[in-house]
């Protein structure tokens, strides 16, 4: 479990430990760069987001509680809300023409990975395919209500109601 | 305003989806900066979600992006930051015991017999420390200049396959230790300390027994060995 080794050195990064640190970025980095590159489109913007998600997480490592995740899913927290802050402020996606390919490529990288099924991955299996199409490309790829609607071709009230009741049931689902 | 336990879930999971945006996502981070329950649900929802973003391929960036980070950072590959240490300092009494112990006074005699037969380097070494064993037996030796600081462990030094050793330093204020790095049990280790390391600040150096990987706790979990640094006449 990856938990189990990066959970020791976010003690460590937490009392300054540099070297921690570096081992810290070098297990994680490859996942940090994926969620933001997928997110900005860009690998300048999307370096940038990497480097300020690993500054935050250098400065807050005394924060993380286990009550908040594993400690990957706190960093990429960090990372996915850098990147949702560079789309919000540098418009990185004002231009780009939308289409179907991000709903291809977020449906086979997801079923590419049912062979390690955790509960997350059979509760979003059970949700409707629209609902979980339109959560997916609202997380994966950062996009908006409006970004969704323009996707899908569906309009705004039906995505909004796909990706609200998709979360519900998810959550009913994870509760059981 | 209340809100319903509904509404709060869903609130957290969309600005932890990114749909909660603009005005309504400011709204919501003010809101949940006071109010635990939402903060809660939010951590929740990360805990959650996120593990879809494990599962995705893993992309490497390039490999200047750590220099940058550490550069803004001011740290770089076994950069000792000493200077701002980030954790408030608690009192440490196992390693001060040590640190007190006769291993110390064996090391600075120690030291002292081996600056003799150190060979000339480039950078002037002022400061040098040991550490023996029981049997005096030097495990490692530790230079320090102005620039770097080098430790060399010797043929005397039991090799662990299921442990790493620990290098830490003794504040003189009465500080938990603070690590330094792990040892190599072969081959120098040369680490850039640049002008942060004061070693007016320092009582003592520390070896631990560590489980692979460092100290899980951010503390030495069993000092083995403690020495002085000794500063050398100019």
């Amino acid at each position: 479990m990856e938990h189990e080794y990066l959970f020791p050195l976010l003690l460590k990064v937490a009392k300054s430990d540099t070297q921690a640190f570096e081992n810290l970025y070098k297990a994680t980095k490859g996942q940090m760069y994926a969620v933001v590159l997928k997110m900005l489109k860009s690998q300048e913007l999307a370096e940038e987001a990497t480097q300020e998600a690993f500054v935050k997480i250098w400065y807050n490592a005394s924060s993380y509680r286990e009550g908040q995740g594993t400690v990957l899913t706190w960093m990429i927290s960090i990372a996915r809300y850098r990147a949702l802050d560079t789309i919000r402020y540098k418009k990185v996606r004002k231009e780009e023409v939308l289409d179907s390919d991000y709903v291809d490529s977020n449906q086979s990288m997801f079923e590419q990975d049912s062979i390690n099924q955790n509960k997350l991955d059979v509760c979003m299996l059970e949700l409707e395919n629209p609902q979980r199409q339109a959560i997916h490309l609202a997380f994966f790829d950062g996009l908006s209500h409006a970004e969704v609607v323009q996707c899908l071709d569906t309009p705004l009230g039906t995505i909004k109601s796909w990706i609200r009741r998709g979360l519900q049931s998810l959550k009913r689902c994870l509760a059981l | 305003m209340n809100y319903s336990d509904e509404t709060i879930s869903a609130l957290a999971a969309e600005y932890v989806i990114g749909t909660l945006r603009g005005s309504a996502r400011d709204r919501f981070d003010a809101l949940k900066a006071k109010n635990p329950k939402m903060q809660e649900e939010v951590w929740y929802w990360e805990g959650q979600l996120n593990q879809m973003a494990i599962d995705m391929p893993a992309t490497e960036p390039r490999p200047e992006l750590w220099q940058k980070i550490s550069q803004q950072l001011n740290l770089s590959n076994n950069v000792v930051n000493l200077q701002q240490p980030k954790a408030e300092a608690k009192p440490s009494s196992s390693v001060w015991q040590w640190v007190s112990s006769v291993a110390v006074a064996a090391s600075i005699v120690m030291a002292v017999l081996l600056i003799n037969s150190m060979p000339k380097q480039e950078s002037l070494i002022t400061s040098v420390a040991v550490f023996s064993n029981e049997q005096a037996e030097i495990l490692w030796s530790v230079d320090i200049s102005e620039k770097e600081l080098t430790i060399k462990p010797t043929q005397k030094l039991p090799l662990l396959s299921n442990n790493d050793y620990q290098l830490w330093i003794v504040p003189k204020s009465g500080g938990d230790p603070i690590s330094i790095s792990l040892l190599p049990q072969r081959g120098q280790l040369i680490l850039e300390q640049g002008l942060a390391l004061d070693l007016s600040e320092i009582a003592a150096l520390a070896v631990s027994l560590e489980p692979l990987g460092g100290s899980p706790t951010g503390q030495p979990t069993e000092v083995l060995f403690a020495t002085e640094i000794v500063l050398l006449s100019s």
